[in-house]
């Protein structure tokens, strides 16, 4: 299998399984399937869930099961930046809708759809917990709150401009 | 000035840090039970002091403990729930952030007080930042001595894990998180066996929300007695709110629960009122599983007497007249929002996060969100409304876990005390697509019967 984590975070692997009692190492699986999406592409694909089966001694429908449970894994392919706009009721009260408008009006993306450029990926999320700084949007591991117009077009120039990955 | 018991001192500069927070008085609690207490005696003290959940249910804390079965040889497990994911509630968020340090004191009391020699707090997979700031603080702890083995000669043992989940509503659920804690999809599990019994890996098991277990914090430093003399009644101690919607100032404040409703909402010291020229037409005080008020009945009681922020209080009147404490997830509507679209809204959120396992809540979410699209966009009839209410009452109860009664609950109280605006919608379809229903009578007094079902 050409796929395979570096030694570095084999490491990690390990440091995970070492959190839970021994022969719980299906445990690992929610955060070793984390780190393996950061690790190959924002996306789990079917050879990624495999191979982290292998290495948590699973059945790979043990990990499919929970890898489509889960609204973070992808299992389809994202663009470089994925922007996930929370549209439950308090962001909505907010304006979420007005948002998700302007990004469409920016990048000509609708919710679950990239840009032919793959940089962007829009989608709706349910409430993420900042609810008092809505309306918001995820990127990678960041929250982008407060967001207006200005922002969006802050947001769009950065991700444009410079070389960055959807995880940092 | 309401006392503040968890946040005074989380915008010390550098209390993120183990230096500052011990400086500052931080890990005495642990010092005090481990020298002075026995077990037993920290899970007198939780129960003398009426602390009550405060993740949703506000089932008594002592009394949870309580029930955690002891078998010898078996582990027994302290799992934090720092899922935060009900709307409107972004406390636990605030607290983990500013103030780490709190969760990990309360959480070694806590171990200690229930023989956790492993506990884990489960957060929920989008907080990426807090996680990081957990795992610091609990190694600036282990650094210190507070973890690890034999903790100052006391002979016992602890550590601390961080778990992150994935994105899913349900694994706040104690038995959902539980499963997901093992590494499994999170569908809740039949209780019982409860996991008082049999919770992680089939072990004795306690599931506390993170402000609960901040809170052992000053029970123990302060004394049970003087905890409990803080609120009203059954409502003890100090409750963190997270207030959000169309407020001056949205945020987390740490009320005692001594202030009314309306104190709340318009005291500067809180949300400070709402913004210029906007009317308060509508809340859900205890995050969006919990009946929406419309503003009459939200600051008064039906019976005409001022509504205080306290279980009792909130809850009074029943469903018919009243609401819950909850999580403390306060949403504001003014005039200018939609009843008919926030709760469309809401219904969207829970056909996303039904986990699927039982029928009524699985398919009956995913009905009342299409027929709350079709009222909203002009397609509704008269016979809609009825018909979601239909669903609404045979989702409750009916299934393995509460999530369908917090999905049933916000249609029902929409249905309940926003029947006009329903009609309207219906009624004047194309109206409604170019303007909002408004304030109309909500503000004045309305009669409520004593028919209307709970």
């Amino acid at each position: 299998m050409s796929l395979r984590f570096s030694d570095n975070k084999l490491k990690e692997v390990q440091q995970i399984i070492a959190r839970y009692p021994e022969g719980r190492q299906k445990s690992a699986l929610l955060p070793v399937l984390h780190l393996a999406q950061q690790e190959f592409g924002g996306w789990l694909s079917p050879e990624t869930m495999d191979y982290v089966a292998g290495l948590l001694q699973l059945q790979p429908i043990e990990v499919y099961e929970v890898a489509t449970f889960y609204s973070m894994y992808k299992l389809k392919p994202v663009g470089k930046h994925l922007l996930e706009v929370c549209q439950t009721g308090p962001c909505m009260l907010n304006g979420s809708e007005a948002i998700v408008d302007y990004i469409y009006e920016r990048l000509g993306i609708r919710p679950g759809e990239t840009t032919a450029d793959g940089l962007f990926t829009l989608k709706t999320v349910e409430c993420l917990g900042a609810c008092g700084y809505a309306p918001m949007l995820q990127q990678g591991k960041h929250y982008r709150e407060h967001l207006t117009r200005e922002k969006i077009d802050q947001l769009i120039a950065s991700c444009s401009g410079q070389p960055a990955s959807a995880h940092h | 000035m309401a006392r503040k018991l968890l946040l005074d001192k989380a915008h010390v500069p550098g209390i993120t840090t183990y230096d500052v927070y011990r400086r500052e008085g931080g890990y005495r609690s642990v010092e005090k039970a481990l020298k002075s207490m026995s077990p037993d005696q920290v899970t007198e003290e939780v129960k003398k002091s009426g602390l009550r959940g405060r993740g949703g249910a506000g089932f008594p804390t002592g009394m949870k403990w309580g029930f955690l079965a002891k078998p010898e040889g078996v582990p027994r497990y302290l799992v934090v729930n720092a899922d935060e994911s009900e709307p409107g509630t972004f406390k636990d968020r605030y607290l983990m952030e500013f103030i780490p340090h709190l969760l990990i004191e309360g959480m070694i009391t806590a171990s200690y007080a229930l023989g956790s020699n492993r506990s884990y707090i489960y957060i929920r997979g989008e907080y990426v930042w807090i996680a990081e700031i957990l795992e610091n603080a609990i190694e600036e702890a282990k650094a210190n001595g507070w973890l690890g083995k034999n903790i100052f000669g006391s002979g016992f043992d602890c550590d601390i894990y961080v778990h992150r989940g994935a994105g899913a509503y349900i694994c706040g659920e104690e038995t959902a998180l539980l499963e997901s804690l093992e590494g499994k999809r999170g569908n809740p599990r039949i209780k019982p066996p409860f996991p008082a019994v049999k919770g992680l890996w089939g072990c004795p098991t306690v599931v506390n929300n993170v402000e609960t277990v901040a809170a052992v914090v000053p029970i123990i430093n302060e004394g049970a007695e003087e905890y409990a003399k803080i609120g009203i009644g059954k409502s003890t101690g100090t409750k963190l709110i997270s207030a959000c919607g169309n407020i001056n100032k949205p945020g987390v404040y740490e009320i005692d629960m001594t202030i009314s409703v309306e104190e709340f909402i318009y005291s500067d010291e809180y949300c400070g009122g709402l913004p210029t020229g906007k009317k308060l037409k509508a809340c859900i005080p205890g995050g969006s599983s919990v009946p929406i008020l419309p503003a009459n009945l939200l600051l008064k009681t039906a019976k005409g007497e001022t509504r205080m922020m306290t279980y009792e209080s909130l809850a009074d009147g029943g469903f018919a007249s009243g609401s819950m404490m909850g999580s403390g997830g306060f949403i504001v509507l003014d005039d200018s929002q939609c009843v008919v679209r926030h709760t469309y809204s809401l219904a969207r959120f829970y056909r996303h996060e039904s986990c699927g396992q039982c029928s009524p809540c699985r398919e009956g979410t995913g009905w009342m969100e299409k027929i709350l699209w079709n009222i909203e966009t002009g397609k509704g009839k008269l016979s809609d409304i009825d018909l979601l209410w239909d669903i609404q009452r045979k989702i409750e109860g009916n299934t393995i876990c509460p999530l369908g009664d917090a999905a049933a609950w916000p249609v029902a109280a929409a249905i309940r005390h926003f029947r006009d605006e329903f009609e309207w919608h219906v009624l004047h379809p194309q109206e409604a697509q170019t303007r909002n229903y408004g304030l109309m009578h909500y503000a004045d007094p309305i009669h409520v019967p004593n028919s209307v079902m709970a």
